[in-house]
């Protein structure tokens, strides 16, 4: 699986690769839809965000307001462009802490063995509470908002970066090529940078890919149990908070909040299959 | 095989002992002073003090674990702030709901994960199996609490099919444990489908079709003992988050289950509660995750612990 | 003269790739008697297994496009439904694979594989099964078959596995076995024992015998008559005696003189031919062995020889070494 002495070519024949598989690149254009259309949500949104207009309240989908207004008569769609730079910044920041995080824990835990012992107790005890009912633990110390939730998943997701890290390290450590460069003398921390982290990095990437939509959803589940993002912040899992006391007479605003969840979520998770793929071109 | 189960059982108190260090300063990590914290700016010094004697806050902190993990190992959760009543009794009058909704979801998860995986894997390549890889990525892409609302919304409101909400026995968990078991289902029928498209290329396989065995037979009877094998792992290794995801879909459907019991707690800051569940969760986590290794050795001869 | 069993006619095989058809049988033709041992030689990639397999119709439908015919007895296989070849798969046809350590399932017990069989192609009830599995178990020589019905595969050696799976080739008494490389994976000492196991049952059962191998040595104690095959043809075929005695194919004296030749101590030096067997699809005209052989000229890089009858009882070899000599076939 890992490739030693990795050439140009290896990046390149994964780019081609990752280029010519459907569900990567039909992730890839679910992503880039909702990027674009977050990052140009003042621009692209047909009404302002906090426009209530009392007059159209829980008016249904039309063409005036493309997916409906809530109960403050607020354009679902606006509101949804919106919600979409919280709910990828959140995602963004918790895989890259997570990441960070992870990723130091794993290559240490791996390459060091005397403080492995200590730092994968510590992952077990923490993987011995399944995700989201950690994530809830960190918020009733923590107390609820978006920060926190941010935090509290960061902290759920941790393990699964760690493990996989460690394992991946554990495996090239003691390919003969890394005991050559240890015994010419070079030191561990460039050892580590130059030798161990590229070997290592299709996995981390991967994960971070799956991890990403992971975070968005955990991140949405809290708000919508209120211990995140709180309303009336346009974050989605928020909405379909709100939209959850108008579902008979206003389903719309709640669907499309989560629809938009789902579609992201899953744009990561095609993504994340096609990376595996192209990174692996074995499996299948 | 005893001596295995002495060692997993050894090693899962160790776990269930960092747990209870874990929970132990999840009172004390609380920014400020616990008491304050709980009761609010508003409350009476009186007020504060008597819950810090109540929570033994004004012992040095070692006694005060000693007495927490003892009390935790006697089956002594604590009491609720809030109800005074004992914290084991509480989860005990709502564990009954969270099991039966985890049990029927993983049960319809498996059969139809199992059953579209298997599809998908002899079907490999067509138009078949492209729909079902779409469809398990979608449950599992789905937010739970989100599919409970959609659900609610086709079956409840438009069909008047299903309760709304609450419990009327059995029948009104279907919705329910449909929705929790949608992201499972998506799982396993992934895990199946890959698990399957190896076993296929076994040996064994082509020595079951020289036999003279229908593909039917083949795959139900040679393939699916195989291919199963990892992915009843992963259900049992799941059945923790499926738990914890009782959470979501029991606020939704409005189910005196544990999950709610959770959320209510931390509504109230009840640490005690928050504390009791979360070792409760850790502890059923880990049990299943023994019984599966067990099982594990039952359907696989193979695996012997000696 | 005795009656012929099995009878292969130009079968033709092509595999779909993404990189167009690749031919991987290009015209095989040979008959196999009643009571019969045919081996099929030649090293890995020249299209023995295949053979076998599309005997068997083991080969999918899908990816391999099949001309030509294979008649057994009266029927033609080539034509039949999947399910009117799963009644013939495993009762009068029988496969006995290379591999023993994977060819059974790892979850079930003997007993239970091998009385599929029986419940596959006979009405007896479960005990009458166990009966003849048990049965079976012992003419292939397991020991304890009692207990070893109840065991399973991961619990057997490699020689006993083997042996299982020879009781369940024969539990039906086929007409025709197929072996494919039944020994190459076991110990030299297991590898006597079940080839003798084989010539007893065939000797007993009255079984005709396919024998695939790449192993000269197998086929001197085995067969009765040899097909060597190079890139999915026949090159050479003679009756045992000839082709040790006399090989005519460059190819066929090239094998032979890579088997260790234990009675002359000074010829102990192995010969291995050079090169390898082209890859399916490379080779378009001309004789596929030119590559690896030393006395090629330049006709064998235009035109494909004939197989052609050399005189010498039925041998008959496709080589223009030989063309002038004799006559076409």
């Amino acid at each position: 699986m890992v490739n030693i002495n990795r050439p140009e070519s290896y990046w390149v024949g994964m780019g081609k690769r990752l280029r010519r598989n459907k569900t990567a690149m039909a992730g890839v254009v679910i992503l880039l839809v909702f990027t674009l259309g977050s990052l140009l949500a003042p621009v692209v949104a047909p009404h302002p965000v906090e426009q209530m207009n009392f007059n159209s309240r829980l008016s249904a989908p039309s063409l005036t307001h493309l997916l409906g207004t809530d109960d403050f008569g607020r354009d679902i769609f606006s509101r949804l462009l919106h919600g979409g730079r919280i709910s990828l910044l959140m995602g963004l920041i918790t895989v890259v802490l997570s990441t960070l995080v992870g990723v130091t824990l794993g290559i240490i835990a791996g390459y060091y063995r005397r403080v492995d012992l200590f730092i994968m107790q510590g992952m077990d005890i923490l993987m011995s509470l399944p995700a989201l009912l950690l994530a809830i633990a960190v918020i009733a110390v923590l107390g609820p908002g978006l920060t926190n939730a941010m935090i509290a998943v960061v902290i759920a997701v941790i393990p699964s970066y760690v493990r996989v890290v460690r394992s991946a390290v554990l495996s090239i450590r003691e390919k003969e090529y890394i005991e050559a460069v240890r015994a010419l003398g070079i030191r561990d921390w460039q050892i580590l940078l130059k030798h161990i982290l590229p070997n290592i990095l299709s996995p981390i990437i991967v994960l971070s890919t799956i991890q990403f939509g992971v975070s968005i959803l955990a991140a949405a589940a809290l708000s919508f149990l209120g211990l995140g993002a709180q309303p009336p912040m346009p974050e989605w899992g928020a909405m379909v908070f709100v939209g959850k006391a108008f579902l008979s007479q206003a389903w719309w605003m709640s669907i499309f909040p989560g629809l938009a969840i789902m579609l992201v979520v899953l744009g990561f998770n095609l993504l994340g299959d096609g990376l595996r793929d192209a990174f692996d071109p074995k499996t299948r | 095989m005893r001596r295995y189960v002495v060692k997993r059982i050894l090693s899962l108190v160790g776990t269930l002992l960092g747990v209870s260090v874990l929970i132990f300063l999840m009172v004390h990590l609380i920014p400020g002073d616990p008491a304050t914290q709980i009761l609010g700016q508003f409350a009476t010094p009186e007020a504060i003090s008597q819950l810090r004697a109540k929570l033994g806050l004004d012992q040095p902190l070692w006694q005060q674990y000693m007495r927490f993990v003892g009390n935790l190992f006697t089956g002594d959760l604590g009491t609720s702030l809030f109800t005074g009543e004992k914290v084991w009794d509480q989860i005990m009058n709502r564990f009954p709901i969270t099991m039966q909704l985890a049990t029927l979801s993983v049960i319809i998860a498996a059969i139809f994960g199992i059953l579209l995986g298997t599809i998908a894997a002899v079907k490999q390549n067509t138009i078949i199996d492209r729909l079902v890889v779409l469809t398990s990525l979608l449950g599992i892409s789905a937010p739970g609490f989100w599919i409970a609302l959609f659900l609610i919304w086709v079956f409840a409101y438009k069909l008047a099919l299903f309760p709304i909400s609450g419990y009327e026995g059995i029948h009104s968990l279907l919705l329910p444990a449909i929705t929790l078991g949608m992201a499972e289902a998506g799982m396993i029928a992934r895990m199946t489908r890959s698990s399957m498209l190896e076993v296929i290329k076994q040996d064994y396989m082509r020595t079951a079709e020289a036999k003279g065995a229908a593909l039917f037979r083949i795959i139900v009877s040679h393939g699916l003992p195989n291919a199963i094998i990892p992915v009843v792992t992963m259900i049992g290794l799941q059945f923790g988050s499926l738990m914890a995801g009782a959470v979501v879909v029991e606020t939704v459907f409005t189910l005196q289950g544990i999950g709610s019991l959770a959320i209510e707690a931390i509504g109230k800051r009840d640490m005690p509660t928050i504390q009791g569940m979360v070792f409760f969760m850790a502890l059923i986590f880990a049990l299943t995750n023994l019984i599966v290794d067990l099982i594990y050795s039952r359907i696989d001869p193979r695996i012997h612990f000696d | 003269m005795k009656e012929v069993l099995l009878e292969v006619n130009d079968l033709r095989l092509q595999f779909k790739t993404d990189k167009g058809e690749l031919p991987a049988l290009q015209g095989i033709s040979f008959q196999l008697k009643k009571g019969e041992t045919v081996a099929l030689v030649g090293e890995s990639g020249c299209g023995k297994s295949v053979t076998s397999l599309a005997i068997m119709g083991l080969l999918s439908r899908s990816n391999a496009h099949m001309e030509g015919s294979i008649r057994f007895r009266d029927t033609l296989l080539n034509q039949l439904s999947i399910s009117e070849l799963r009644n013939i798969r495993g009762k009068d046809i029988a496969m006995i694979f290379q591999e023993p350590m994977t060819s059974l399932n790892p979850v079930h017990t003997i007993g239970k594989q091998l009385e599929e069989v029986y419940r596959l192609h006979t009405d007896l009830s479960k005990k009458e099964r166990q009966a003849k599995a048990i049965e079976m178990l012992k003419k292939v020589g397991v020991p304890r078959a009692e207990d070893i019905m109840r065991e399973y595969p991961h619990q057997l050696s490699g020689g006993m596995k083997q042996r299982v799976m020879i009781a369940m080739a024969m539990a039906c008494n086929p007409d025709l076995l197929i072996a494919d490389e039944p020994t190459t994976a076991l110990d030299v000492t297991i590898q006597a024992q079940i080839l003798e196991l084989m010539n007893d049952l065939k000797e007993t059962d009255h079984t005709s015998l396919l024998l695939i191998t790449h192993d000269l040595g197998v086929v001197a104690e085995m067969a009765d008559r040899v097909l060597v095959m190079y890139y999915g043809e026949i090159v050479e075929e003679a009756d045992v005696a000839s082709l040790f005695s006399n090989p005519k194919h460059p190819y066929t004296i090239g094998l032979l003189r890579c088997i260790p030749d234990l009675d002359e101590e000074e010829k102990l030096r192995l010969d291995p031919i050079e090169g390898s067997v082209p890859l399916l699809g490379e080779v378009t005209q001309g004789c596929a062995f030119r590559f690896r052989c030393s006395q090629a000229e330049e006709r064998c890089h235009q035109e494909k020889p004939p197989l052609m009858a050399t005189g010498t009882g039925t041998q008959a070899v496709r080589c223009w070494l030989y063309q002038n000599k004799e006559m076409a076939v």
